[in-house]
C-alpha cells in the first residue's frame, strides 16, 4: 500500500510539474504579442508536441509489457493534456471559431475530438461504477458464450418441464416470447440510461404465463426467471461495456484525421507564414 | 455473482481481444467455437481440435472447457472426427478502430491532395488561413496569394526550401505601402529624436487572414510598452507630463499677438465694433483637425489692417550725396535736355546779358563749384545691387554717376541686369514688374542734372514712382493682400541670405534688414509673416499658415473637442470657457520678441502649455478611452503607392 502511495505521489508530482509548466507557458504566450513577439509558432509547436504525447496512449496500450507507467496514469495524462490542448488552442488561434475553410475544418475537428474524448472519459468514469453495482463480472468478449450457455440452460429447463408435465404451455411460451429475449442482448438503450425495462419485461412474461402452469411447471418457470434476471445483468454489462469500447470508434478516427490536418497545417504555416 | 471458478484457465477459453478476428458464431450470439478464427480471418472451428500424434497414435486434444477428449477420437489420418460447418469470422472492435483511424488519416491526406491539384481556387482554399481584410482582398485579387507569399507558385523544391527559411513579408507590403521614413525602424525613425531601435517587420503588429472586417491596425498599449522605456499603463495613470511648451513646438508662421489683441486692441473704442466675437470668428472650424487654421486676411485682419500693405514703400534707388560731379554735363543735357533752371538761364543768355552768358558757359562746362542736391545715403537696395558702401561718397560717387549715365541711356535695364546678377537667375521681370523705363530715365536725368525729380502727380494708386531723391515702389491700395512685386522683393531679400560674395555679404544684410523689416519693410509683409530659418542655411518667409510638424505621432481632433466647449457660443473674453478651457493666454509671454530673430524655435507662445491634467479631466479610467492609440499613431506619413491601384484593375 505504501509503495502504491509513493508511486501515486510521484506521478501526481510529475503531473503537477507539467500543469505548472503549461500554465506558465500559456501565460507567457498570452503576453508575447504585447512584446511584439508572435506566439503562434511557439504555441503551435507545443500543441504539436502535446498532441503526439496524448497520441502515445495508444502506443502505450499496445506495449503493455513495457514498464512505462501504469495505464491508468497514462489515461489520466491523456485526458488532462487533451483538455489543456483546448486551452492552448484558444491561445494559439485567439478565437473560438477561426476564419478560413481549412482552419474551420481544423477547429471543428479539434472540438469533435475533445468532445468525444470528454464524453468517453465520462463514460469510463461512470460506467465501471454502475457495472460494479450490478453484482456480476464478465469480460466483454465472453458475453456471447455466456448468453449461449444461459440459452442452453433455459431450453433444457423447458424441455424437462415439457417431459415431466406433459404440457406444452411453457414450451410454447418460450417459443413465442422468451426465445426472443434469450436470443441476444436486449434492452440496450434502457440499460444505458439505468432503466429497468428488462426486469419489467421478465416479470410481465412470468406473470402472464404463471396462472396457466401447474405447480411443477411453476417451479421450472422460477428457474427460467432466475436465468432471465441473470441475463439482464449480462445485458447491462453488454450495453455499458459496448459504449465504453465503441466511443473509441469515433474518438480515435477523429484524432487520426486531426493529426493529418495538423501535419498539413504545420507545412502550410512554415511555407506561408514563417 | 458469477462463479469465479467458471473462468479458470482450464475451464474457459483464453480470450484474445487484440486479435483482428473473432468467431462468427459468437458474433451472432451463438456459442463460439473453441479454436476460433485464424489470424487471416478464416474460420478455424470446422473441427473441434487439432489431434496430436503420440507415438504411432493420434490423441484427441479437445480442451477441457469444450468437453475434453471426445469419445470418437481422431481419425486414422490424424484429422478430428468432430466436424462443424464453417462460420464467417468478424473483425474485432480493435481491428475496426484501427481501420477507421488509418482510413480517416488517409481520407484527410487524399482530400488535401485533391484540393491542391484540382484548381488554383481549391489550392487557395486549402492553404489560406482565412479571408483577407477588405482592402487587401481587393488589391491582391489579380495576383492572388503570390502578391505576398512568394513560394505559393513555386515547385515542391521551393516549398521545402520555404518551409525552412524565414520569409519576411515586409518587402511585399512595401510594394503598396509607403512611409515618411524607414518602414523597418521604430516609428519609421521619422523624427531626429526617435530612437532607431531594432528592426521590425510588418507582421509583428499586423495580422492578416482574420476576416474581411478584422481590425488589422489594432495595437494594444502593451505593444507600445515593449519598446518605450517609460511604461504607461493608462493616460491618467502614469503618462508623463507634457512638455513645457506643449503643444507649441515653434513659433507660429503668422505673427498675431493674441495677448495684445485681447487685452488692448479689441477693447479699443475705435475698432471695438469690428473686433471678433469669439475664436471661431477668425479660426476656421470646418476642417479643424490637429490645427485650427485662421481664416484668410481678407476675412479677418483686413478690417483694421487693410491699409497697412500700401503704406510701406520700397526705396529702390536714392540719390546719394556726391563728393564731386564727374558727369559730362553737355552729354547729360544733350540726352536729357535742359532742366528748368538751365532753360531759364539759356533764355536769359539769349537775351544778351553778358554775365548770364558766362554763367551759362560755366554751368555747361561744369566749371562752377559743385553743390550736391542730396545729402542722403544711397538706398540699401542700390548699395547691395551696386556693391558699394551707401555712406562713403568718396567710393560710390564715380560708380553711382556711371550708373546714372547708364540709366539715362538704357532706362531700367541696368537695374534689371544687376538684380538678375545678384539673384543668379532671371527674376528682374517680376521684381520690376510695372516699372516704366522712361520713369527711370527721367529720374536719372534729374539726378544727373543735380536736381530733385518732380513727379507729374501723386502716386495715390501705388506702383513705381519717382519722388525727389528716390525711386520707389508702393503696393497699390487696391485691397489686394498678395501684392506680387512686394512678394518678389521679400523673396529676393530672403534669398540674399545665401550671398557668397564676401564684399556683398554686409550690403545684403543691410538690404535684408530694410526690405524684411517688420516695421518698415515693403508692403508690411513681414509684419505678419514670420521670417524663419529654412533649416538649410537660408531664410524662409512663412507666407502660408503652417500646420505643426511637431509631435508627428500625436494626433488631436479639434473638431471632436470643439463640440464640447462650444466656442461659437462663448464670448471671446471669457477666460474659462470655449477654446480657452484648454488654451490659456499667457500674459507674461514675450510673444513679439519671438519674431526678432529667425530661429523659429526660440520663442514664447501667447498661450501657456497645455497640461496633462486638462486632458485627464475626461480621458480617465472609467470615462473616455485613454489607450495609447487614442492620441498616438505609430507610422510616420503612411501612404500608398500608385502601382497598387493599377494592379487592382
Amino acid at each position: 500500500m505504501r509503495a502504491e502511495q509513493a508511486i501515486s505521489i510521484r506521478y501526481f508530482t510529475l503531473l503537477g510539474i507539467f500543469v505548472a509548466a503549461i500554465i506558465a507557458f500559456t501565460l507567457h504566450a498570452i503576453e508575447m504579442p504585447n512584446h511584439l513577439q508572435r506566439p503562434e509558432f511557439l504555441t503551435g509547436y507545443v500543441m504539436f508536441g502535446l498532441m503526439l504525447l496524448v497520441a502515445l496512449l495508444n502506443v502505450r496500450k499496445k506495449l503493455s509489457m513495457v514498464p512505462i507507467g501504469r495505464a491508468a496514469y497514462w489515461l489520466a495524462g491523456h485526458a488532462f493534456f487533451g483538455v489543456m490542448l483546448i486551452g492552448l488552442y484558444f491561445v494559439h488561434t485567439q478565437t473560438i471559431w477561426p476564419e478560413g475553410g481549412y482552419e474551420r475544418a481544423f477547429a471543428m475537428m479539434v472540438y469533435l475530438v475533445t468532445a468525444s474524448g470528454l464524453a468517453g472519459y465520462a463514460l469510463q468514469r461512470i460506467s465501471p461504477r454502475r457495472l460494479a453495482a450490478a453484482d456480476l463480472e464478465i469480460i466483454y468478449e465472453r458475453i456471447p458464450a455466456e448468453l449461449a450457455e444461459v440459452r442452453r440452460k433455459v431450453q433444457a429447463i423447458v424441455l424437462e418441464s415439457t417431459k415431466e408435465s406433459g404440457a406444452d404451455t411453457l414450451g410454447r411460451h418460450y417459443l413465442e416470447s422468451l426465445s426472443w429475449y434469450f436470443r441476444r442482448p436486449r434492452f440496450f438503450v434502457p440499460h444505458l440510461f439505468g432503466l429497468q425495462a428488462g426486469q419489467h419485461w421478465i416479470r410481465f412474461q412470468v406473470q402472464t404465463i404463471e396462472r396457466y402452469l401447474s405447480a411443477a411447471e411453476r417451479a421450472q418457470l422460477t428457474k427460467i426467471e432466475g436465468l432471465a434476471l441473470y441475463k439482464d445483468k449480462i445485458d447491462l454489462h453488454y450495453a455499458l461495456q459496448s459504449v465504453m469500447k465503441y466511443w473509441l470508434l469515433i474518438h480515435v478516427p477523429l484524432a487520426a484525421a486531426l493529426l493529418a490536418l495538423m501535419f498539413w497545417h504545420i507545412i502550410a504555416v512554415n511555407v506561408y507564414a514563417r | 455473482m458469477m462463479d469465479p471458478e467458471k473462468f479458470r484457465h482450464d475451464s474457459s477459453r483464453y480470450e484474445r481481444p487484440n486479435l483482428r478476428y473473432r468467431c462468427g458464431r459468437g458474433a451472432k450470439w451463438g456459442d463460439p467455437c473453441p479454436l476460433g478464427p485464424t489470424t487471416k480471418g478464416q474460420c478455424g472451428g470446422t473441427s473441434e481440435c487439432h489431434p496430436a500424434k503420440v507415438g504411432d497414435r493420434f490423441e484427441c486434444r479437445r480442451p477441457a472447457y469444450a468437453g475434453g477428449p471426445c469419445s470418437d477420437g481422431p481419425k486414422s489420418d490424424g484429422a478430428c472426427s468432430q466436424h462443424r460447418p464453417p462460420c464467417r469470422p468478424r473483425r474485432t472492435i480493435r481491428s475496426v478502430r484501427g481501420i477507421l483511424a488509418v482510413g480517416a488519416f488517409a481520407l484527410v491526406v487524399a482530400i488535401i491532395a485533391v484540393f491542391l491539384t484540382v484548381s488554383p481556387s481549391s489550392s487557395r482554399a486549402i492553404t489560406s488561413a482565412g479571408p483577407l481584410t477588405g482592402g487587401h482582398a481587393n488589391f491582391t485579387a489579380k495576383s492572388g496569394c503570390v502578391s505576398c507569399h512568394t513560394p505559393h507558385n513555386g515547385d515542391v523544391g521551393g516549398w521545402v526550401l520555404a518551409a525552412f527559411r524565414e520569409d519576411d513579408l515586409t518587402p511585399n507590403c512595401l510594394t503598396c505601402h509607403t512611409f515618411g521614413g524607414d518602414p523597418r525602424l521604430g516609428h519609421n525613425a521619422a523624427a531626429e529624436t526617435t530612437p532607431r531601435g531594432r528592426e521590425t517587420s510588418c507582421t509583428e503588429c499586423h495580422t492578416e487572414h482574420k476576416g474581411e472586417s478584422f481590425d488589422i491596425v489594432m495595437m494594444p498599449d502593451e505593444a507600445c510598452n515593449a519598446c518605450h522605456k517609460t511604461r504607461v499603463d493608462g493616460f491618467s495613470v502614469n503618462h508623463p507630463q507634457f512638455g513645457e511648451t506643449f503643444p507649441h513646438a515653434q513659433r507660429t508662421s503668422i505673427v498675431f499677438d493674441h495677448t495684445s489683441h485681447f487685452a488692448k486692441h479689441f477693447l479699443n473704442e475705435r475698432v471695438k465694433d469690428s473686433a471678433p466675437e469669439n475664436c471661431t470668428t477668425c479660426h476656421e472650424m470646418a476642417d479643424a483637425v490637429k490645427s485650427v487654421k485662421p481664416r484668410n486676411f481678407n476675412e479677418t485682419c483686413v478690417t483694421c489692417h487693410g491699409d497697412a500693405i500700401s503704406s510701406r514703400d520700397l526705396v529702390l534707388l536714392r540719390l546719394p550725396e556726391f563728393s564731386e560731379n564727374l558727369l559730362d554735363k553737355q552729354k547729360v543735357m544733350g540726352t536729357c535736355g535742359p532742366t528748368l533752371d538751365q532753360w531759364n538761364m539759356m533764355m536769359e543768355a539769349m537775351s544778351g546779358e553778358e554775365g548770364d552768358m558766362e554763367e551759362m558757359k560755366s554751368m555747361m562746362t561744369g566749371e562752377e563749384e559743385f553743390e550736391p542736391v542730396s545729402t542722403e545715403e544711397a538706398s540699401a537696395v542700390s548699395a547691395y545691387l551696386l556693391g558699394m558702401a551707401p555712406d562713403d561718397p568718396e567710393t560710390y560717387t564715380k560708380p553711382m554717376q556711371e550708373f546714372l549715365n547708364r540709366l539715362i541711356e538704357e532706362g531700367s535695364a541696368p537695374i534689371a541686369e544687376l538684380i538678375d546678377q545678384r539673384a543668379g537667375k532671371k527674376v528682374s521681370n517680376r521684381l520690376l514688374a510695372g516699372l516704366n523705363p522712361e520713369l527711370v530715365r527721367r529720374v536719372a536725368c534729374a539726378w544727373a542734372s543735380n536736381v530733385e525729380y518732380s513727379p507729374p502727380n501723386d502716386p495715390e494708386f501705388g506702383g513705381w514712382y519717382g519722388d525727389g531723391l528716390e525711386l520707389k515702389y508702393r503696393p497699390p491700395s487696391s485691397g489686394n493682400h498678395s501684392d506680387p512685386v512686394a512678394y518678389e522683393w521679400a523673396l529676393f531679400a530672403a534669398a540674399s541670405q545665401g550671398e557668397k560674395d564676401e564684399v556683398l555679404v554686409d550690403f545684403a544684410e543691410v538690404m535684408r534688414k530694410v526690405v524684411l523689416s517688420r516695421t518698415e519693410g515693403v508692403g508690411a509683409c513681414t509684419k505678419c509673416h514670420a521670417v524663419s530659418d529654412d533649416g538649410k542655411g537660408g531664410l524662409e518667409i512663412e507666407w502660408r499658415y503652417r500646420e505643426t510638424k511637431a509631435n508627428p505621432f500625436t494626433r488631436f481632433d479639434h473638431q471632436l473637442h470643439l463640440t464640447l466647449v462650444n466656442p461659437e457660443g462663448v464670448n471671446l473674453v471669457d477666460p474659462s470657457a470655449g477654446c480657452r478651457t484648454c488654451h490659456t493666454v499667457n500674459d507674461q509671454a514675450q510673444y513679439q520678441a519671438s519674431f526678432d530673430g529667425s530661429d523659429p524655435h526660440d520663442f514664447q507662445s501667447n498661450f501657456a502649455a497645455i497640461k496633462k491634467e486638462t486632458c485627464a479631466q475626461c480621458h480617465n479610467r472609467g470615462q473616455v478611452r485613454q489607450d495609447c492609440k487614442t492620441c498616438h499613431s505609430y507610422h510616420f506619413k503612411p501612404g500608398f503607392d500608385l502601382r497598387m491601384a493599377k494592379d487592382a484593375k
